[in-house]
């Protein structure tokens, strides 16, 4: 029980405020996204010996508990793809290969040292919290959040440029 | 504008930033550990050892520190078992200063329910008229004689004393103890040689063992021992009157 508590504990450390933020996204509503969170968290802890990638396993599990909260509260049928779609579906300025080949950098898990940077990086780059804020989640100094951060942007940049993305000024 | 300023100025361009705004960031921080908490006891995994770890992992956390639970347990284990002892030790002292209090009342009460019988008993010696006249006589000391006959020597002279001196101003241990205090202590020895004897008497005071008074006297036979004492002791009585200290 020790050893599974301890996993556990660990995961959820690292892993609530990505996840509460993501639902936060979604619905809006602060006490709404904790019981979302709850409900997830405790399939996630009876899941703990199976699952492999928390993860992901726990952005898979949003998306349906998600749509359950949107199907409890509409009358109408509800459109997962439509509540997930994501800007890049809808920004029609000319910069969607753009979009999807930054897309594709972000989400390859090659571009990051560890687990932890892509929780750094999200919480930072995607949540705008602070190095500071980071930290304080991470349990990591503003000094080591600053530095793995630092190195982060680097490989994303270097792996941008492999992509045909050289000089993202350009673009900007 | 550094590079890791640009690069998210380029992410937001292309709108992969989902900004949360700071109070809902900082409501996620507060609640982290009471929802885990929640969650914990929810799934049926909560205990109370587990949980103390737990708010110690996440309040170190929240320091920047990352620690792991089981350095957080053994962080709390060695926190506890100092705090133990701490306690343990300062709860020992405690008992220890209040038994000692206790302690000190009781002698203080049972001294109040007894006082002593003679109230000159607690002067100090040099305070008081009566006992800076006094002598204690202890037993004579006796060599190559019968003890008998050295506590005999030392009744005479105690009773001699008491005679010249006045009872009060004189107290046989051997026969009373020491029942009353005293400046000055006569202690002696009879010597047996062949059939003549030597008695020696010291008398000295008792707060700084200063010689007040010596003599001996050489007895031929046993039957002039008497007359020898008192003669003894009336030589103390003059060299040592009652009002002369």
């Amino acid at each position: 029980m020790f050893w599974k508590n301890r996993k556990f504990a660990e995961v959820f450390s690292d892993h609530y405020s990505i996840v509460f933020n993501v639902v936060y996204s979604k619905i809006n509503n602060i006490h709404e996204a904790e019981d979302i969170c709850q409900d997830l968290f405790i399939k996630l802890y009876e899941k703990m010996d199976t699952v492999e990638n928390p993860r992901k396993w726990l952005l898979g599990a949003i998306r349906f508990a998600v749509l359950n909260y949107y199907k409890s509260r509409r009358a109408e049928p509800v459109d997962i793809e439509e509540l997930f779609q994501d800007m890049n579906l809808a920004f029609v300025n000319g910069f969607r290969d753009a979009r999807i080949i930054i897309n594709d950098v972000l989400e390859n898990e090659c571009n990051y040292e560890s687990e932890k940077d892509i929780l750094l990086f999200n919480l930072i780059a995607v949540n705008n919290y602070s190095y500071e804020e980071a930290g304080r989640e991470l349990g990591m100094s503003k000094r080591q959040v600053r530095y793995r951060y630092g190195k982060t942007v680097n490989r994303l940049l270097d792996s941008l440029s492999k992509k045909g993305i050289k000089n993202i000024e350009d673009i900007l | 504008m550094n590079r890791t300023e640009l690069f998210e100025k380029f992410l937001d361009n292309y709108r992969f930033t989902r900004p949360v705004p700071v109070e809902v960031r900082r409501h996620v921080l507060i609640h982290k550990n009471s929802q885990f908490a929640v969650i914990l006891k929810k799934a049926g995994g909560y205990s109370l050892a587990f949980g103390l770890v737990t708010s110690l992992f996440f309040s170190l956390k929240k320091l920047g520190l990352g620690v792991t639970i089981v350095k957080s347990a053994v962080i709390l284990a060695a926190v506890t078992a100092a705090s133990v002892a701490v306690i343990g030790l300062g709860a020992y002292a405690s008992a220890q200063y209040i038994i000692r209090i206790i302690d000190k009342e009781k002698i203080s009460v049972e001294a109040d329910k007894h006082p002593p019988s003679n109230i000159e008993e607690s002067f100090d010696p040099r305070e008081s008229a009566e006992v800076a006249g006094r002598i204690g006589i202890q037993v004579f000391s006796a060599e190559n004689t019968e003890k008998t006959l050295s506590a005999e020597v030392t009744d005479i002279i105690a009773g001699e004393l008491a005679r010249l001196r006045g009872e009060q101003y004189t107290v046989n241990v051997r026969k009373t103890g020491n029942i009353k205090r005293y400046r000055m202590m006569l202690i002696g020895s009879v010597e047996q040689k062949d059939d003549s004897f030597i008695v020696v008497a010291r008398v000295s005071d008792v707060t700084d063992s200063r010689l007040l008074f010596y003599t001996s006297e050489e007895i031929q036979s046993r039957e002039k021992i008497n007359a020898a004492s008192k003669t003894i002791a009336r030589k103390i009585a003059e060299a040592l009157p009652v009002n002369s200290r």
